[in-house]
């Protein structure tokens, strides 16, 4: 048994962006755990922190203009913001692999797809090019690449799209990771790619059983995919729960917005309008005080605008909300009477 | 590859031809005709002119004029005689050439061999001590007139210096001094020396240039997805610069390079003048001034068929570096 009950453990991240501009708190203390083996949807709208939280998992964060300025990232119970540079390259690509959103951009245009792939093995496997290369055929078979023989030898614009992610989720996988940080590896591909890919996602977790952190805006793939979700706003979490949970009893007027902006099969008779969430994510450099999802909230009530709610847990359990309604009022659910008061 | 060289070769025909109908054009737009200054000459009879006449082809119309000259260019390799130079215009420039590409091709290399350091050095570095530095540098480098810049290290590297052990000669190819039987490296030794000044100074532009853009190039391709995909790899920064990143930086900077490539070997005039050099770009000028026909047609000529052929140069190299050149 190891001696750490969660895989990924971070506490009260803070990533800051210092532009010419002002001070962008883009990742805002926040905490999340990922078991081994575990899957973790992070969902909120563009510019809410889901990818800068995954990049300061790897320590990828440009700085300048970024700068983790508090927190703890456990992984395999160690620190990895205290961990040396050197070090740390072994973890990245070894133990945490990431697989990014634009499979068009994200690999190398001069280096054929077998050399990209293979240089993760050579680096953390130390195996000969020769012996790397074989692997990764091997990978690319098990990723679904036909032909992947001759696939090695292709350069990244002679594949389409699809078979680019393809390629990255196999150079994602290429050195066995504990942890795949996937961040929208859906969203540049069109519908029935993505279907292939998130069914090609799911069938080599359950062969190979890493955890996997899910970053996405497609509340669809997190239903499909992940046992615990996480909802962000504006570099907070507002709300953490299982899968279940969120999608039966949403309990932040976000996360219910979220849901309930996206049509569903299984309310397909109601003659209810899909729910929109009114306004705009709030301008970084200068967030709304107190809660930041206050302005464009419709439960919102006098202390909102004052202090801001702190993430606490429901009924004693690992569920957690930061909400005034919460707080105040107890448990809510919108479902029953909030879908039709729309506007 | 192949066969995009074979067409590329192909296409290089009709371009010449165009070339050298061009430039024959232009120099015969000029007032006089090759022949004109023979008149001036007391001895000389109008039948020789008319006997000239019919052997350099001068007279009659534009384009059976051109026909002649080039068929003797092509079939005999002549290029005709030079007016004030007694020599054939091949021999001239057969006996200059050595001397431009020498300084051209040295002076690419040392601003190459100093852009892309210190280019990458700077946009590593981005907006730090250094960088503001060597931008201010290049800025300044780059405003800087050839030939003042050459006329002030011949100020300062041959008369304030000169006794000590950094002087620099002035100008020439090599000091004239030299007794018989002089071991070989010291001429080699010699004639380098002779061509530190010269390079710097034709090879300043280039580097400055060549600087600034290297450094915004690679700032660029360090913002792409692939570079962040190299690091999430857990490739080490040294890697990610110099194998994901130093590739693509090279794509453009070869367009650039081969764009210069013919004021290299045309526009040495002013460094030529300045150190007293007896290369191509002097050779032009003084063609051009005095008039001489046969020698500035056929050393634009050259300098044209030079610049098209390192043009084809540069293209191969593109395909060699940018795969998605070679197979579209």
């Amino acid at each position: 048994m190891p001696e750490y009950d969660y895989l990924v453990d971070v506490r009260n991240l803070k990533t800051y962006f210092y532009t010419e501009d002002g001070v962008v708190p883009a990742v805002d203390r926040v905490s999340l755990r990922i078991k081994p083996g575990e899957t973790l949807g992070v969902v909120g709208e563009s510019g809410c922190g889901k990818s800068v939280t995954s990049l300061s998992i790897m320590r990828l964060i440009q700085q300048p203009p970024g700068k983790i300025l508090e927190g703890e990232i456990f992984f395999k119970g160690e620190n990895l913001l205290l961990k040396p540079e050197d070090e740390m390259r072994k973890v990245r690509g070894g133990d945490i692999a990431m697989i990014f959103q634009e499979p068009m951009t994200s690999l190398n245009p001069v280096y054929t797809v077998g050399d990209q792939v293979s240089e993760a093995i050579i680096l953390h496997q130390e195996l000969s090019k020769k012996d790397a290369i074989d692997k990764v055929v091997q990978i690319f078979k098990l990723v679904g690449i036909s032909d992947a023989e001759r696939r090695v030898n292709s350069y990244p614009h002679q594949m389409s799209g699809g078979m680019r992610q393809r390629v990255m989720i196999a150079m994602a996988l290429s050195c066995n990771p504990d942890l795949l940080i996937a961040d929208e590896p859906t969203t540049a591909l069109d519908v029935t790619i993505q279907a292939q890919i998130l069914e090609l996602m799911k069938e080599l977790k359950a062969r190979l059983g890493m955890a996997i952190m899910l970053v996405t805006h497609n509340l669809g793939v997190v239903a499909e995919m992940a046992q615990n979700i996480m909802v962000m706003y504006a570099g907070k979490v507002v709300e953490y729960a299982t899968a279940r949970e969120i999608f039966k009893t949403p309990q932040h007027p976000y996360s219910y917005g979220l849901l309930y902006s996206v049509p569903r099969l299984d309310r397909g008779k109601s003659k209810e309008p899909l729910l929109t969430i009114e306004g705009v994510v709030p301008n970084p450099y200068n967030m709304p005080p107190g809660c930041r999802f206050h302005p464009r909230c419709k439960f919102r009530m006098d202390s909102c605008d004052k202090e801001e709610p702190p993430l606490i847990s429901i009924d004693n359990s690992e569920r957690l909300v930061a909400c005034w309604l919460f707080l105040h009022k107890g448990k809510q659910d919108f479902l029953s009477e909030g879908g039709v008061e729309n506007g | 590859m192949r066969d995009y060289l074979i067409r590329r070769l192909l296409q290089l025909v009709p371009l010449v031809i165009a070339v050298s109908l061009l430039i024959y054009f232009i120099i015969d737009l000029a007032p006089g005709d090759p022949l004109e200054h023979l008149l001036l000459d007391p001895d000389i009879k109008m039948e020789d002119i008319e006997r000239l006449k019919e052997i350099y082809g001068v007279g009659g119309p534009f384009l059976e004029r051109w026909g002649k000259w080039f068929w003797r260019l092509i079939r005999y390799q002549d290029l005709g005689v030079a007016r004030f130079h007694p020599y054939p215009v091949w021999d001239l420039i057969l006996h200059r050439i050595p001397v431009t590409l020498r300084l051209s091709l040295l002076a690419m290399a040392v601003s190459l061999a100093v852009a892309l350091p210190v280019g990458i050095f700077s946009a590593r570095r981005q907006y730090s001590g250094w960088d503001n530095i060597f931008t201010g540098l290049a800025f300044f480098g780059r405003s800087m007139p050839t030939f003042w810049f050459g006329i002030m290290l011949i100020l300062i590297f041959g008369i304030y210096l000169g006794g000590t052990p950094i002087e620099l000669p002035m100008g020439g190819l090599s000091s004239i001094v030299f007794p018989e039987g002089v071991p070989w490296i010291t001429l080699q030794l010699n004639a380098a020396k002779h061509h530190i000044l010269p390079v710097l100074v034709l090879g300043l532009a280039g580097m400055t240039g060549w600087t600034r853009y290297v450094r915004s190039t690679l700032l660029e391709v360090l913002g792409q997805d692939y570079i962040r995909t190299a690091r999430a790899k857990g490739l080490s920064e040294r890697v990610v610069i110099w194998k994901h990143a130093f590739r693509n930086v090279l794509i453009p900077l070869i367009t650039l390079v081969a764009l210069t490539l013919p004021a290299l070997f045309a526009g040495a005039i002013i460094t030529e003048t300045v150190f007293a050099l007896p290369g191509m770009g002097r050779l032009i000028f003084t063609a051009v001034v005095s008039k001489d026909f046969n020698l500035a047609v056929g050393c634009l000529t050259f300098l044209c068929i030079l610049t098209i052929v390192s043009n084809l140069l540069a293209d191969i190299m593109y395909a060699v570096v940018d795969p998605r050149v070679r197979f579209s």
